[in-house]
């Protein structure tokens, strides 16, 4: 797993996932990067170390690295995974999470709103509701994995 | 003419104009209230029912549109349940839950139940797939809902106390296909609910039997919860709806603005659809046409007013121009004219008054003329003269006309010795017993002074027989005034009366300057009948041949001789009237007062 500590919610994240794991039966491992040094450290560590997957958390500072972790992937056959489409744009395997397009809209009401005078305190949060599946087909030839067909049948975009 | 202190006291309280006025306008103006109001009233009525219809027509398409919405989830999820549980059929199971996650975004999590309630799978959006977990769901009330009524419906919960989540359950045609559990996301409903526009500001919202906010245009207020005094507002408006029936509710929404709302039911999920409206704009057609009523009232009393101002004005004009001339006319401006020219009755009103008005100066000239006249002529003599217009009676001309003087024997020392006011009184009585017979004969009296009288007759209007009827007059005015001789004597005046005819020639005419003209005769005649008098003694009447003449047969005459007049060269036949008066104390008076008779 890598991501940047910072992220808000991060640690949520980190926790779902690593009860999942142990309920998969996978192991995980954490690997926190809050900057490209620690990065590239980490992405050193891993290459020592290959895992069977890279979990990579969505956030600013994963979204603006993508090319060079998931890059680094590929060229080890590691496949990755994420929660934002960029990602599988950019060679991720798949991605899952919500629609950030929605969210943006959902955004603009909450600005529309505090504008107009109400406090952030009474605006209540809101939890996505839509979310998306995106398969990259063409890393998942490269990577020699075939996806079942019942990921494929879920998925609401696919990268060919 | 009345005085003006009078004329003022009834003049009337309230001027003829005002209550004019006041009866026109009503006229115009009270029916134009009466259309007003009930066209008012029953315009807001009908526009109320009308508001009524259309918002229940508003909320009806809104819960259908709602239904439909939930309609197509169930559809959705009967894909689901077509195929029975047997062995094998896991995998196809699994892919038909993939494919209603796929087809469905409101649906969050997925639970499959095989014909026995047995959880088989158990799919969500968020969390990892649990197949066969074996967990017992028969006793689960979407499970028994589902099987009893096919679509059960669950109530509306709030995940994490803000998530709208409802539980849906569908049951396949036979037992052995199952039950399908799903989880919807309600929050989707926003979108049809928000699409929903009533007017320019209505909309529409959903609540739950409970009163529990479904679905609102503006989802922060769903998101809330139920503490929330938005919901708390709409949960009021509800309850105001329900207890009216069928009727729209009023109240405050969830912005707490006055709203008017009907409402609809949904009933596969036993909720409520609302569609609200903002009272101002819900009304505002019945406010537009009260104030257009409003002010036609409004242009229609101004034109009432108008119209009663000038009608008003035309009636009492012309009133007022008669009561004005009437007033004229009554201080004696006989020339003044009233112009009414309305070409109506009173334009004829005018028009009589005007006459009135020319006869009441022909007739007040006349009466003057008639009391000038008065003043020498006997009235009736003063009518025939003025009214057979006979002027020229008046003129001079030489007749033969008979004259009569008389006079109070010893009224110079009476007057000298008695009171003013004595003499006064006693010359009142003596006119006015005298005046009554020359009025009845109609003699012109010409003149007094004090205590003598000079009177013609024959002039200016001839009458029959005039010596006869001086005689008779003279003996009358004997008569009369011994019988107040006696009464004065008793109060101690001693005074005598005698009287004088002549009848002859003589010029008669008016004599004097404009405004002041006598009538009298001139002649020899005139002079004759004076000295005639002069020689009479208390109680006689004595008359000169000529009138002899005429009544010897009438009278019994006493012949007394030749009489020396002063102004008469030779003397005068003088003959006495015999008359039957009491003569006791003539002597006396004679002897007592001891005075030449003849003055």
């Amino acid at each position: 797993m890598v991501a940047r500590p910072e992220h808000p919610g991060q640690h949520l994240e980190r926790a779902y996932s690593e009860a999942t794991a142990q309920r998969l039966g996978i192991t995980t491992e954490y690997f926190p990067t809050r900057n490209r040094d620690e990065l590239t450290a980490a992405l050193a560590a891993i290459a020592e170390n290959p895992p069977q997957a890279i979990s990579v958390f969505a956030d600013v500072f994963t979204m603006q690295n993508r090319e060079e972790i998931i890059d680094f992937a590929t060229s080890r056959h590691i496949p990755v995974i994420s929660g934002w489409p960029e990602f599988a744009q950019s060679g991720a395997l798949c991605t899952y999470g919500p629609s950030l397009d929605a969210s943006y809209r959902r955004l603009a009401y909450y600005v529309d709103r505090i504008l107009t005078g109400a406090k952030p305190a009474d605006l209540p949060i809101e939890r996505p509701t839509k979310f998306e599946l995106v398969l990259n087909l063409k890393a998942a030839k490269a990577l020699g994995i075939t996806i079942p067909q019942s990921v494929e049948t879920r998925a609401d975009r696919v990268i060919e | 003419m009345s005085p003006p202190a009078a004329r003022a006291a009834t003049r009337p309280r309230r001027p003829l104009y005002q209550k004019y006025f006041i009866a026109l306008f009503a006229a115009v103006v009270v029916p134009l209230l009466i259309n007003g109001a009930s066209e008012a009233w029953f315009g807001y009525r009908d526009q109320r029912s009308s508001l009524s219809q259309q918002l229940h027509a508003e909320a009806r398409s809104a819960a259908a549109k709602i239904q439909g919405f939930l309609d197509d989830i169930a559809d959705q999820l009967q894909w689901t349940v077509q195929l029975p549980w047997r062995e094998g059929m896991d995998e196809r199971h699994r892919f038909d839950v993939l494919r209603l996650l796929r087809q469905v975004p409101a649906v969050l999590e997925v639970t499959l139940v095989d014909g026995n309630g047995i959880e088989r799978l158990h799919v969500s959006r968020v969390e990892t797939d649990v197949v066969n977990s074996g967990v017992d769901r028969s006793n689960d009330p979407a499970a028994i809902g589902a099987r009893t009524s096919r679509i059960w419906y669950g109530p509306v919960t709030l995940y994490a106390g803000s998530e709208p989540h409802m539980t849906v359950a569908v049951a396949g045609a036979r037992e052995i296909n199952g039950i399908t559990i799903a989880v919807i996301n309600l929050k989707l409903i926003w979108d049809v609910i928000s699409a929903i526009h009533v007017g320019q500001s209505g909309d529409a919202f959903v609540l739950d039997r409970s009163g529990r906010l479904v679905a609102h245009p503006d989802i922060s207020l769903v998101l809330r919860g139920d503490d929330d005094p938005a919901a708390a507002r709409l949960k009021q408006l509800q309850q105001v709806a329900i207890a009216g029936g069928g009727e729209t509710a009023e109240g405050s929404n969830a912005e707490s603005r006055w709203v008017i709302a009907a409402m609809a039911p949904i009933p596969g999920p036993n909720w409520m659809a609302f569609v609200e409206q903002p009272a101002s704009e819900a009304l505002t057609p019945i406010r537009e046409a009260l104030w257009r009523t409003g002010l036609l009232l409004l242009v229609g009393a101004l034109f009432a007013a108008m119209l009663a101002y000038f009608l008003a004005r035309r009636m009492t004009g012309p009133i007022a121009l008669l009561e004005k001339g009437a007033e004229e006319i009554g201080a004696g401006h006989f020339d003044h004219k009233i112009e009414i020219s309305t070409g109506d009755e009173l334009q004829g009103l005018a028009q009589r008054f005007n006459d009135m008005a020319v006869e009441l100066a022909v007739s007040q000239e006349r009466s003057e003329r008639i009391a000038r006249l008065k003043r020498f002529l006997s009235p009736q003599v003063a009518e025939l003269v003025e009214g057979s217009d006979q002027e020229a009676l008046l003129d001079s001309h030489r007749a033969e006309v008979v004259v009569i003087f008389c006079d109070l024997r010893g009224f110079t020392s009476f007057s000298g010795a008695a009171a003013p006011e004595e003499v006064m009184g006693l010359l009142q009585e003596y006119y006015e017993a005298l005046g009554a017979i020359i009025t009845r004969y109609e003699a012109t009296l010409t003149c007094f002074m004090g205590d003598g009288l000079m009177l013609l007759l024959n002039a200016p209007v001839p009458c029959p027989e005039p010596a006869l009827r001086g005689v008779r007059m003279a003996a009358e005015m004997q008569a009369s005034v011994q019988s107040l001789i006696t009464r004065w004597r008793a109060r101690g005046h001693i005074v005598g009366f005698g009287v004088g005819l002549a009848k002859g020639q003589a010029t008669v005419g008016r004599i004097g300057y404009e405004g002041r003209s006598d009538y009298t005769a001139i002649g020899n005649v005139v002079n004759l009948a004076q000295r005639i008098c002069a020689a009479a003694e208390d109680g006689q009447i004595l008359i000169d041949a000529t009138v002899t003449e005429e009544v010897g047969d009438a009278f019994a005459l006493a012949p007394l001789g030749t009489r020396p007049l002063r102004g008469f060269a030779e003397g005068v036949p003088v003959f006495s009237v015999k008359q039957d008066l009491p003569r006791a104390g003539f002597e006396e008076r004679a002897q007592t007062m001891g005075e030449r008779w003849i003055t």
